[in-house]
């Protein structure tokens, strides 16, 4: 039994608890997010995921084992030698990773908001020449088959992959790098992937219609069978996601609270979190597991971040954003 | 260069996947297996023709997906009409669907538009302040109602507007025409070529993409516009083309220009994505020209 089950358990079973003081009290527990230095994307990178697991979500063996498995890499650009993709090294490693954990299968799953040849874009990307069973594990979420769940307070039917759905852990192993919409884009963001571009289009003009930070909350709220790695190994900085300048940050972040992960990295971006509108959002809706974006609620693993935040370089609009 | 023999089977092996894989409801998926779809069902009977013993319950599966307000929706499951209802169109009328159903799809498409143009948006562009650089008051179509217009679904509309003689006024195909061909050019990249809708934001210019080059110049087909720098545009983007979707649409579109290429597809024995969509769309730039996309 898991320290949250106690908390909830003692306090369901009348121990002078109100509903409220549950909710609240769940809130507050702390988020394990461990912070791991990557220098290069070449030595050790599956041990060094394998020692950051072991700090980020410890119970991973035993919750993984036998499952489905899907990993949603930031995959937008054709190039393979550009700092706008998820480094296919990594999620190789990342495949590896999960595999040895005891998943039943790991699929890879993008839906890009900008390219229609998906599969093209992943083999020129570099992923088909790494990742072996390429062809049999890779999934296009912009033209998978769909199912719809209620969304944006139960006001419209939004159709999302089933390969997505039906996984049991979706892993958003995201880039690192500024966005200028959305200040970061990491690993919540990158569920913009998931909405597939058959139904809406590309770009994802829904999302951006509903509003890209209340978009980018209502992905998370709607997956929560998620953990989070952020390839910040080499990132990007200034007018991300795509035109921005590499910045080689040497990191890897991960953890099961994405909120948590992605505040984080916007510490390791000498951002500060408390200002981005999408993770001030996750935080209000007070959901265990997905919100914790406050220092004093999130348990730093690994590495510290004062050891390795540097400043990203930011455009103007989000000059009010940068820690000192 | 590909021998003929080899040119046929590739051609040929692509042809057997797509009759292998129609479904029961006559309709295609993305890929084999899946659910059918109006998008992959319009190019999996453009490529394989009225001729072929497909086409029948292809054509109906179409028609099953049209509402009652004219427009077809994606697919079984998933209601609301959308932007296939341009793709769709040209197939009905070759079809010889009913009056009335060529009738109310013909007016959906007319009616549907980019919902762009707004008064903020309007005075943001008079300022020179907003965010991309378009005319707001040139619409296209939207990929779904309620959305701004953008350029595959503004092409698949032109293209479906050379099918609406004697089904839709003439006035209201003449307008549409003329300010969603406006509304292409405007958001022409400054290469020549098209991303999917705008060519400046936040200041930045935007490249093109071979893809979406190639999707306009479709829609731009036999109108008449001085094309030539995207002509250019999209041989280039060809000549460097790392994408077989890509490759293909663009072989197809400067085909549609008078331009005299021959696609050779790069995966002779079938893409490994099994992709039914672009099985189709390699079908037709390997033998189409014209037939498939205008009357």
């Amino acid at each position: 039994m898991k320290r949250r089950d106690l908390l909830v358990g003692a306090a369901l079973s009348g121990m002078s608890c109100s509903k409220k003081d549950v909710e609240a009290r769940v809130v507050l527990e702390k988020s394990n997010v461990a912070v791991i230095k990557a220098s290069s994307y070449e030595s050790e990178l599956l041990s060094k995921l394998e020692d950051g697991m072991r700090e980020a979500w410890p119970e991973a063996p035993a919750s993984v084992r036998d499952k489905t498995v899907v990993l949603k890499p930031n995959l937008v650009e054709f190039d393979q030698n550009t700092c706008i993709n998820t480094d296919p090294r990594l999620v190789l490693a990342c495949r590896e990773l999960f595999l040895k954990l005891g998943a039943k299968s790991v699929l890879i799953a993008e839906g890009p908001g900008h390219r229609r040849d998906t599969w093209d874009l992943a083999d020129q990307a570099g992923y088909r020449k790494i990742v072996s069973d390429f062809d049999g594990s890779f999934v296009d979420l912009n033209l998978d088959d769909v199912q719809s769940v209620r969304a944006y307070g139960n006001s419209m039917d939004l159709f999302l992959p089933k390969s997505i759905l039906n996984a049991d852990l979706v892993v958003s192993v995201a880039k690192m790098k500024t966005h200028h919409w959305a200040a970061a884009t990491l690993s919540m963001k990158n569920f913009f992937g998931i909405v597939p571009g058959s139904i809406y289009g590309w770009p994802k003009n829904l999302l951006h219609y509903q509003g890209i930070d209340k978009s980018i909350v209502e992905l998370n709220r709607i997956v929560r069978h998620t953990f989070a790695i952020v390839d910040g190994i080499v990132a990007m900085e200034g007018n991300g996601p795509i035109q921005g300048t590499p910045v080689s940050a040497g990191v890897v972040v991960m953890g099961k609270d994405v909120a948590a992960v992605d505040s984080t990295c916007a510490r390791l971006m000498k951002l500060d979190p408390l200002k981005i509108q999408y993770l001030k959002d996750s935080a209000a809706l007070r959901i265990p597991g997905l919100g914790a974006i406050e220092e004093g609620q999130i348990e730093q693993r690994g590495e510290t971040i004062s050891s390795l935040s540097r400043p990203f370089a930011v455009i103007d609009d989000f000059a009010g954003l940068r820690l000192a | 260069m590909m021998s003929i023999a080899a040119f046929m089977e590739s051609v040929e092996l692509r042809l057997d996947l797509l009759r292998k894989n129609q479904n029961a409801d006559g309709g295609w998926g993305y890929f084999p297996g899946k659910m059918s779809r109006v998008e992959p069902t319009c190019y999996a009977l453009r490529a394989l023709g009225a001729g072929d013993s497909a086409w029948t319950n292809g054509i109906r599966f179409l028609t099953a997906c049209q509402e009652k307000s004219g427009g077809l929706n994606p697919g079984p499951g998933i209601p609301g009409p959308t932007w296939v209802t341009q793709l769709a169109f040209p197939l009905l009328k070759q079809a010889g669907c009913d009056g009335k159903s060529l009738e109310a799809a013909a007016n959906w498409i007319l009616n549907s538009e980019g919902a762009e143009g707004g008064i903020l948006q309007r005075i943001l562009h008079a300022m020179g302040k907003a965010k991309v650089e378009q005319d707001p008051s040139l619409k296209g179509w939207p990929w779904r109602p309620d959305n701004n217009s953008w350029v595959e679904p503004t092409a698949h509309g032109l293209l479906a507007l050379h099918w609406m003689k004697g089904h839709a006024p003439e006035a209201g195909i003449r307008y549409r025409r003329e300010i969603a061909t406006r509304m292409v050019l405007d958001r022409r990249c400054f290469d020549g070529g098209w991303n999917y809708g705008n060519k400046k934001v936040l200041g930045e210019t935007l490249p093109s993409y071979p893809e979406t080059t190639a999707l306009a110049l479709l829609g731009l087909a036999s109108s008449g516009q001085d094309l030539k720098a995207s002509i250019e545009r999209a041989k280039s983007h060809l000549a460097a083309s790392k994408g077989s979707y890509g490759s293909a649409l663009l072989s197809l579109a400067l085909r549609l220009h008078g331009e005299k290429i021959e696609y050779q597809a790069e995966h002779t024995t079938g893409h490994p994505s099994r992709n039914l969509m672009l099985a189709s769309i390699e079908i037709l730039a390997s033998k189409s020209g014209k037939e498939a996309f205008l009357p």
